[in-house]
């Protein structure tokens, strides 16, 4: 897989005087890039935040429920101001078959007010926001401008980069690539060399709208209350999961698939969002939605063993562009991590700046942050989930036999009189070929991954 | 031609209104920011215009603090002035009031001002309150020896030229894409205030109010007088007096009548003429 193949260019080298045009070049609007520049801008040097797309979240996917709890440490009180749809206080994991879907459903009212937990929101309002605050702190946007490649002096370290404007180069005391999924900045930096590639996945959503009353009532909610429904078994065995999300007045429903699966099994992604649109569990949920949006983007979900090197002389990578995004089945999170790395690599660079000191060993502190800090010690403890939760029993055979179980269960089969669980148990293992060394070993590495 | 003001007049696209097809709740959208293709077709034939001409080239808009963005990219590109006029226009006519009102009190008289051919009568109006020049729906707009040259479209694919006096109201169509502003020029518009202006203009000057609707009532179409058809059987005089085509077009099963005038005068013509032979226009008796 040619993934990490880049743009095709190399670095423009330029005789590079120690005056440069702003201390911080950041490329990228989107949760990572906008706390990056709110962090610089604060400490008061000058930074340029470059976006590709009319304006910040335009070009930008996701289903989506933020997690705001480290927003706490970039803006104090942010849930009286963030551009929220619905407050999630319900959580529903579904696994399930064509016919069947069994479902843990977790509630709690502690969601419902501060500090709150996750939220759903759009995109386009929430990078929006984000911008706004490096802006009203000193940060320059500037929207529809492409970052093409980096500039280099001719020791090779990365002092700006170069965009598709006429006399577009820009130099920079430091340049913070938050480009996101498929940098291309960080693979011209060289970032990824010696990485494993081909760890992508597919995300696709669709927006339907429907009255908020219909939402409220349908998913057992009220007010600004939301549901978050993460689903296993829905992707005809391709590796992934989908996902169902109430905004105020629409529901993003989607998946996220293995790209290689999908083309392995000729498969179109939106006709997996028509199967899942289409199951019994979720068709009463989205019926008379009216399509809005359709989207795809990527999704780095190897975790932190493709994670690329983060930094490089005058040289940071984060969020997605780094592979911060924790994608594996039931769970979808990257902005929280891409904020998270966002924040802390505006951080190093102000370090950096205080002590004139931009080249690696100056911007070192960026690492440190992130392995002291939920980014890296997430990742880290987490990097044999996607393994686990996109191998072939956890999306096939362990859906179907729990479904199975739970339906031998409740079965009533009068006049036979009810199973015994464990007889029951072992039938079912029997019939979907599962064996119990397998539900050990998974079991394990679950425990160890998450305990 | 020196000072010759070129005015390019933006659209910022207002809230969209948008009905749920589920429950028929109406509602607003906030529009997506920025100029429409036409409007940006607009502003690269005035900056085209300006520099033939030598003259200054002013981009302006109608709108909320959100169409600033639209502005600074303007300046970015080319644009020697701005201004962001803040009114709540009612109509077309109160919006090129406005518009002038704020050019003229900041700039002076504009000499051409161009619009993207999606805003409504508002071009329309603005040449009549300046009695200038009018030429919409512009495929090229060109300047060439201080005369305006436009050509349009015409049906049957042909087209037209037009010479154009100033002062001149032009509009455009979508087919120019705008130049692209260099990084330095962005970075300096970032921190540019945008003027803005509010103009203080009589809403409405003409007493035109929205259309009214009296209370509905029964139609009742006058009654005609016409002469006794000449027909032996009873049958044959009921259907000459209830099809006004005679017996021979219910035979043929209907009283449409398909005629094929020559051109849009001769249509017009059989309109009005049928229309008074069946009483619908004035007393024909
Ligand atoms: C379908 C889907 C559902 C998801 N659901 C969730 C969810 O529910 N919760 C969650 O936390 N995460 C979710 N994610 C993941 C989340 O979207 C990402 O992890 C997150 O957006 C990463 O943020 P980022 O700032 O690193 O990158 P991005 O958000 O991708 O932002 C990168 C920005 O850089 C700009 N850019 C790129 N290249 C250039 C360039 N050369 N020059 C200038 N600008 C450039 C882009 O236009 C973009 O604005 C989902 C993703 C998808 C696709």
């Amino acid at each position: 897989m040619p993934e990490h193949a880049g743009p095709g260019t190399t670095s423009t080298v330029v005789a590079a005087t120690p005056q440069r045009a702003v201390d911080v070049v950041v490329v990228g609007a989107g949760p990572a890039g906008s706390a990056a520049a709110l962090e610089v801008a604060r400490a008061g040097h000058s930074v340029v935040l470059l976006e590709r797309g009319p304006y910040p979240g335009s070009k930008n996917v996701y289903g989506g429920v933020v997690y705001g709890r480290v927003l706490d440490e970039l803006v104090p009180r942010w849930w009286e101001q963030m551009p929220v749809q619905r407050w999630v206080t319900r959580r529903s994991t579904m696994i399930m078959t064509p016919t069947q879907a069994l479902t843990v459903d977790f509630r709690t009212q502690a969601w419902a007010g501060p500090p709150y937990n996750g939220a759903t929101a759009h995109r386009s309002d929430l990078d929006g926001w984000l911008a706004g605050l490096a802006e009203k702190e000193g940060a320059v946007l500037v929207p529809s401008t492409v970052a093409t490649g980096l500039l280099r002096d001719t020791a090779g370290a990365i002092v700006g980069v170069r965009t598709d404007r006429p006399d577009g180069d820009l130099t920079a005391k430091v340049v913070i690539a938050c480009d996101g999924v498929n940098s291309f900045l960080a693979k011209e930096a060289g970032m990824f060399a010696g990485k494993p590639t081909g760890h992508v996945t597919l995300g696709v959503k669709e927006t339907l709208r429907l009255p908020r009353s219909v939402i409220d009532e349908r998913f057992g909610v009220a007010g600004q209350d939301g549901v978050d429904i993460e689903i296993l078994g829905c992707t005809r065995g391709i590796p992934g999961g989908g996902f169902v999300y109430t905004n105020l007045d629409s529901l993003s429903v989607g998946v996220v698939v293995d790209p290689h699966g999908l083309a392995g099994k000729r498969l179109r992604p939106e006709e997996l969002v028509a199967d899942l649109k289409r199951h019994p569990a979720i068709e009463p949920l989205v019926r008379g939605g009216e399509l809005l949006e359709y989207s795809a983007h990527l999704i780095p979900e190897g975790g932190y063993d493709t994670m690329p090197e983060l930094v490089g002389d005058g040289f940071l990578v984060a969020g997605d562009a780094a592979a911060m995004c924790l994608a594996a089945g039931i769970w979808l999170e990257g902005v929280n991590f891409a904020l998270g790395a966002g924040m802390y690599a505006g951080r190093a660079a102000v370090d950096a700046l205080k002590v004139g000191d931009t080249s690696k060993t100056g911007l070192a502190s960026y690492r440190r942050m992130l392995d002291e800090s939920f980014v890296l010690a997430d990742h880290r403890k987490l990097r044999r989930v996607p393994g686990l939760v996109l191998g072939q029993r956890m999306q096939e055979s362990y859906p179907a036999m729990l479904c199975d179980l739970a339906q031998g269960l409740f079965h009533v089969d009068n006049p036979q009189p009810k199973p015994g669980l464990l007889k029951l148990v072992r039938r079912t293992l029997k019939r979907h070929g599962i064996r119990t060394r397998d539900v050990v070993s998974d079991a394990l590495t679950g425990v160890r991954s998450f305990g | 031609m020196i000072g010759v003001l070129v005015v390019a007049a933006l659209t910022w696209p207002g809230p969209r209104v948008a009905v749920d097809q589920l429950t028929g709740t109406v509602r607003t959208e906030e529009g997506r920011p920025g100029a429409s293709a036409a409007g940006l077709a607009a502003l690269e034939h005035v900056f085209r215009l300006a520099e033939s001409l030598g003259g200054r080239a002013l981009a302006v808009t109608i709108g909320p603090p959100q169409a600033d963005e639209m502005l600074r990219e303007a300046l970015a590109a080319g644009a020697l002035h701005v201004l962001r006029v803040e009114a709540d226009p009612a109509d077309d006519e109160a919006a090129a009031r406005a518009l002038l009102s704020a050019v003229a009190e900041h700039h002076g008289p504009p000499d051409v001002v161009v619009f993207g051919d999606d805003s409504g009568a508002v071009p329309g109006y603005l040449a009549a309150l300046t009695d200038a020049a009018q030429a919409l729906g512009l495929l090229e707009l060109t300047a060439d020896g201080g005369v305006l040259g436009g050509l349009r479209r015409l049906d049957k694919g042909r087209r037209e030229r037009l010479e154009i006096p100033l002062p001149a109201v032009c509009s455009v169509e979508p087919v120019l894409r705008p130049r692209r502003a260099g990084l330095p020029a962005m970075l300096a518009a970032r921190n540019t205030k945008i003027p803005v202006v509010r103009p203080d203009v009589p809403q409405h000057r003409f007493p035109s109010g929205p259309v009214k609707a009296t209370a509905p009532r029964a139609y009742r179409p006058r009654a005609r007088i016409v002469p006794i058809p000449a027909a032996d059987r009873a049958i044959d005089r009921i259907v000459a007096l209830t099809n006004g085509l005679g017996a021979n077009a219910l035979a043929t099963g209907g009283s449409a009548t398909v005629v094929t005038p020559p051109d849009a005068a001769a249509a017009a013509d059989l309109v009005i003429e049928y229309l008074t032979e069946h009483g619908y226009l004035g007393d024909t008796t």
